[in-house]
């Protein structure tokens, strides 16, 4: 990595190393192993004629033994914590011959074998029911498989030798025949069948114009997220697929195509089409989805981060020209309705345009989402005092789960320790949504809302994803909210973003401009960010009467941050207890004006 | 001031020093240091005379902790006729009273203690001023006695005439003849600067004493000025004689039985293997100055070649695990050339001092920036050099912001003059008149208060003073720079330096640093080429 901007360099071989240095430049690197998972003893197989034998008979048992292993290393594998007490291959669909071969396919060196596999899984839990997973399997002989299991060894499952040939059996999501013969069945009538189900291609109307070139082009498999692992095509398609698959109807596809097709919302990607696996005996699941590409210069979480960055570079360097500037007194939402002016200064000045856009794109959005009372599972429904009740009922018993898992932590932050001093507070603040009137329909929302979601395209933004918090079943994503969830969860992004710059600046100017000195800018910036956003949110959504009108806002929008935070503060002490303290510290600003 | 008494296991008190307990490693903090050299009287006047004090350095403490040092190097600041800078002391236990009182000292090192800062004295022990009382008395007692041979006499000036004259531009003798006496006595360097005599057991007692003076203060290190010329012996060049390291560590025996976490900087201007033997076995010095490093660094700039450095670097001994070498780039003294071949030397003239003006004694007398034509990217490359080679960068005040010179004033005072805070009357460094000053601020158009000063540059992130704090900010966070072993990689093109620092750590992953540096090449900018460097 380098040390001034902390970027990472790709990582060192056995190859001369190459770096351009400009006259009289120097590069400081810190050089650290790469985190290898621990040494998989890796099963060995061997088949008499094809690598498909392994699928088959003994070879099989012996297989199904080996991908326990195999899964409970995989990010995206989600049921670590319930422990696997066995897989079973379900079913295995070929997926061979279903793309022609294209300009990017590696050379036929596994002439004469079967081409890639799509396994479907049954994994059975030590806790809870049982789960799906997909893992498409390919069969990599001679340098290829070498390299892969020297730089990947995460994507190679087994040895597996056939005849004499020795190779490796990997996962298939690199193999881009895979890739490709999985789009391609997207725009297909003829199902391919397995042994107990069959794959079918359901496409949506961009399919006809963008399936034909994407196949022809290369493929490349962008940074899966945890759940799914994606692959491009040609820059005209994206390909997800989906590693746990659950029956019934994928909201991703659903909303996606809602968006682009009934709705005609121009800021999202399309959908080009979905793929099923039909069982024989159930619901169809949907194990890949297509979109098309939008081309972007990354997510709006990068991107904000890196432009205040500069900002706080700057307000480290003139501290005083901080120090009389504070918006007014009290939460974002109250301050969004006011009419406090937002002042104006160079620490805010550069965000004011995206901020607007993000609102203005905000609010399209759930227009577009509540824009059809007669599709069922579209049309806004009012918000009942028994859906508040609802709401405050979850958001209490959330927030005692959070507590526990805070208290079990060692080497908790002060502001933590402050959050579990204040739970009655806590639950004061969270009480008023239960025994007040908000008028504001339930519609069908992004779900997952946050920077990370959107793609800045250097003059506007993409909304992406619209599968909602993927650890939760389908039938709960699907679940209509008020809007302002949406909202609450891109405000508090904002206020990631923040501490996330301030800690990288800090980090980078030495101990001298202190997380603590940078705090105030940070504030500062979160609030005029936030009710940037805000304003031009409710100017695009207030007249659809898709929120709540103005003088109920900030009630469901404090209960909706809030609830978000605590959501938040359960997610970090799981996966990152180092962070806790930033949901801390959004917890207790919304309690700053609490008795 | 308050001292931690702490109670060794043998039942002996030793004093700690007040930071002990506080930040990083109390005993070896010298390791993972970066120091700033600073002269009181050109830092920050507090009372208008025109002369920095140590109020005034005080109030800058801040300023220091912000930029990211963490050791402050006090030159000289006990009274003296200051014909050497301070170098000539004539009484070891006050404070010179245009710098202030004992009190204001006092009060500097709580403040500095207070923020994390070390601080470092001068130990001017090889000689004293011609004024100093002991020499007063030794010159007239008669000889034979004690009291005169705290001194070293003859009745011929041609003894130990092995040993070189150092300043060659003002002396021609290392003896002078003194009237009242009636003898010549010995000097190393100005002849006001009688040389003690080692010899005589009271000198040595007298030493021991001043050390333990500041030490108990609470003062953390002691930089031993000149301490290859304690001894001089006939036939030998008097310069690193077994008398020498027998004292050194009879004075490490000395501080370890009575204080902790306390540091000696040898100033040995030697070769390598020569100054590495100061820290020999870790029982004298725990750091001494790399004298041979620092103009190799300017020539393999100036050559466009990684060579001298790499061949200083393998020339360099060992030392012991817990010492460490101080490294500079430029400091208080000239630019010294002591300490390169006779080629070399002609090289670096004509690179660096083509204005005879610029050259004094067998160096040359300009700042950093000068020296390096004012090329931001030279300057830059320099820093990352001196913070990545292994040992504990030292910076020269006013180096963090670009400061300039001026070569016309005399001895060394190119490089003495007042500190630029701002473009006000005096840099900000005084509200005297002007014409009072102790030395007038720098008026070359580059390098004026208008152009170069603190406030400018920390208004502007983009400023060299925020990049030396961007440096420091990286360095510091990785120890590795402080601690790790220094592996030479030998890419294709010798043009490129690079190398790797490796520190295990028990907290920490193993981490690697490595450093390309890259030089001109003669194309310019406009021609890149890529530099290989296979690491493992």
């Amino acid at each position: 990595m380098e040390l001034f901007g902390g970027t990472e360099f790709p990582p060192v071989g056995d190859l001369p190393y190459l770096v351009t240095l400009a006259p009289y430049g120097f590069y400081w690197f810190a050089l650290s192993p790469q985190p290898t998972p621990a040494p998989r003893a890796l099963p060995s197989f061997r088949t008499e004629q094809r690598w498909t034998e392994v699928l088959t008979g003994r070879q099989l048992t012996r297989l199904q033994q080996a991908l326990g292993p195999y899964l409970s290393a995989q990010r995206w594998f989600r049921d670590k914590a319930r422990g696997v007490r066995s897989v079973s291959v379900a079913d295995a669909v070929p997926l061979e011959g279903l793309a022609p071969a294209a300009a990017g396919d590696p050379d036929r060196d596994d002439a004469g074998q079967p081409g890639p596999v799509l396994a479907v899984l049954h994994v059975e839990l030590r806790e809870g029911e049982p789960e799906t997973y997909l893992l498409p399997l390919a069969w990599w002989p001679g340098s290829r498989g070498e390299e892969l299991h020297r730089y990947h060894p995460e994507a190679v499952v087994a040895e597996l030798t056939v005849g004499e040939r020795h190779g490796y059996l990997v996962d298939a999501a690199r193999d881009e025949r895979a890739s490709r013969a999985l789009v391609a069945q997207v725009g297909r009538r003829r199902q391919v069948p397995g042994r107990h189900g069959a794959l079918a291609g359901v496409p949506a109307p961009p399919a006809r114009r963008l399936l034909g070139g994407a196949l022809e082009a290369p493929a490349r498999l962008v940074g899966g997220d945890q759940s799914n692992t994606s692959v491009v095509l040609g820059d005209q398609v994206v390909a997800k697929l989906v590693r746990q698959p659950q029956p019934g109807t994928h909201p991703g596809v659903e909303v996606g195509r809602f968006l682009a097709e009934r709705a005609r919302f121009p800021h999202s990607p399309a959908v080009v089409g979905s793929l099923e696996y039909r069982p024989a005996a159930g619901e169809p699941m949907t194990v890949l989805t297509v979109e098309e590409y939008r081309a972007n210069e990354g997510d709006g979480f990068s991107y904000v981060v890196d432009a205040l960055r500069h900002g706080l570079e700057q307000a480290a360097a003139h501290p005083e020209e901080l120090e009389h500037l504070r918006l007014a007194e009290g939460h974002v939402g109250q301050l969004a309705v006011s009419d406090h002016a937002v002042p104006d200064h160079w620490l805010i000045g550069p965000h004011l345009e995206w901020a607007t856009l993000l609102g203005q794109r905000t609010a399209e959005l759930h227009r577009a989402l509540a824009s059809d009372p007669e599709h069922p599972a579209f049309a806004p429904e009012p918000l009942t005092a028994t859906d508040r009740q609802a709401m405050y009922q979850a958001s209490r018993a959330l927030l005692r789960r959070t507590l526990r898992q805070l208290r079990a932590l060692p080497d908790r932050h002060p502001l933590v320790d402050e959050v579990l001093g204040a739970e009655h507070r806590i639950l004061a603040a969270l009480r008023p949504l239960a025994i007040n009137r908000v008028e504001a329909p339930r519609i069908r929302c992004h779900g997952d809302y946050h920077l990370g979601q959107v793609l800045w395209t250097g003059k506007d933004f993409v909304i992406i994803d619209f599968e909602g918090e993927p650890a939760r079943s389908l039938t709960y994503r699907r679940i209509k909210r008020p809007a302002l969830t949406d909202v609450a969860g891109m405000v508090r992004s904002f206020h990631y973003a923040g501490q996330l710059a301030a800690a990288q600046v800090a980090e980078q100017l030495g101990t001298g401009g202190g997380p603590d000195g940078l705090q105030g800018a940070v504030t500062l910036w979160y609030q005029a960010v936030a009710v940037v956003f805000l304003r031009a949110y409710l100017e695009v959504a207030g007249p659809a009467r898709v929120v709540p009108p103005p003088e109920q806002l900030p009630l469901l929008l404090d209960f909706l941050l809030l609830d978000k935070a605590i959501y938040e503060l359960g997610y970090e002490a799981n996966s990152r207890p180092e962070w806790t303290w930033v949901p801390a510290a959004g917890v207790l600003e919304l309690l700053a004006d609490q008795p | 001031m308050s001292m931690t008494v702490l109670r060794s296991e043998d039942g002996e008190e030793r004093a700690a020093s007040p930071l002990v307990g506080l930040a990083g490693d109390p005993e070896r903090w010298y390791k993972d240091a970066v120091i700033y050299e600073v002269h009181v009287r050109a830092f920050q006047d507090s009372n208008g005379d025109g002369i920095g004090d140590f109020r005034g350095l005080t109030s800058r403490l801040d300023y220091l902790q912000d930029l990211g040092v963490t050791a402050v190097w006090l030159l000289p600041f006990y009274p003296s006729p200051l014909r050497d800078d301070g170098y000539d002391i004539s009484d070891y236990r006050r404070v010179n009273p245009s710098y202030g009182s004992l009190r204001d000292f006092r009060l500097f090192l709580r403040e500095a203690h207070r923020r994390g800062l070390r601080v470092i004295t001068e130990l001017v022990v090889a000689h004293t001023s011609d004024q100093h009382p002991w020499f007063q008395r030794a010159r007239r007692a008669p000889a034979g006695s004690a009291a005169r041979d705290f001194y070293l006499w003859s009745d011929t000036p041609d003894r130990f005439a092995d040993a070189r004259i150092i300043f060659k531009d003002f002396e021609t003798s290392n003896w002078t003849w003194d009237p009242v006496a009636g003898a010549y006595y010995w000097h190393r360097f100005y002849s006001h600067q009688p040389a003690l005599n080692y010899d005589n057991p009271l000198v040595r007692q007298a030493v021991l004493d001043i050390v333990d003076y500041w030490l108990a203060m609470g003062v953390d290190g002691l930089r031993l000025d000149a301490i290859p010329y304690l001894y001089a012996r006939e036939g030998t060049t008097c310069e690193n004689l077994p008398e020498t390291f027998a004292f050194l560590r009879e004075l490490r025996r000395h501080i370890d039985e009575r204080f902790e976490g306390r540091m000696l900087l040898a100033e040995a201007n030697q070769w390598p293997e020569d100054a590495a033997a100061y820290m020999a076995d870790g029982v004298t010095c725990h750091m001494a100055f790399h004298f041979p490093l620092m103009p190799r660094m300017f020539m393999a700039v100036v050559q466009e070649d990684r060579f001298p450095i790499v061949d200083i670097l393998a020339e360099t001994p060992p030392i012991h695990e817990s010492c460490q070498w101080a490294l500079f780039l430029r400091n208080h003294d000239e630019l010294t050339l002591e300490m390169v071949t006779d080629e070399e030397r002609d090289y670096m003239y004509r690179a660096y001092a083509r204005d005879p003006q610029a050259r004094v004694n067998v160096g040359i007398r300009r700042r950093l920036a000068p020296l390096l034509g004012n090329d931001r990217r030279l300057i830059e490359v320099m820093h990352a050099l001196l913070c990545s080679l292994p040992g504990t960068p030292i910076l020269y005040y006013g180096d963090e912001i670009g400061m300039g010179d001026n070569i016309y004033l005399g001895d060394r005072n190119a490089v003495r003059t007042p500190m630029q805070w701002s473009a006000d009357r005096n840099a900000g460094f005084s509200t005297a008149n002007p014409q009072q000053l102790y030395l007038p601020v720098v008026m070359d158009p580059e390098y004026q208060p208008q152009a170069v000063n603190v406030e400018a540059q920390r208004a502007n992130p983009a400023s060299l003073w925020w990049w030396m704090k961007r440096l420091l900010a990286v360095r510091n966070r990785h120890r590795a720079f402080a601690r790790g072993s220094f592996v030479n990689l030998r890419p294709e093109n010798r043009k490129v330096l690079a190398f790797l620092r490796i520190h295990e750590d028990e907290h920490l992953p193993s981490r690697r640093t490595a450093t390309p540096c890259r030089w001109s090449s003669s194309g310019g900018p406009s021609s890149p080429r890529s530099g290989t460097c296979p690491t493992s």
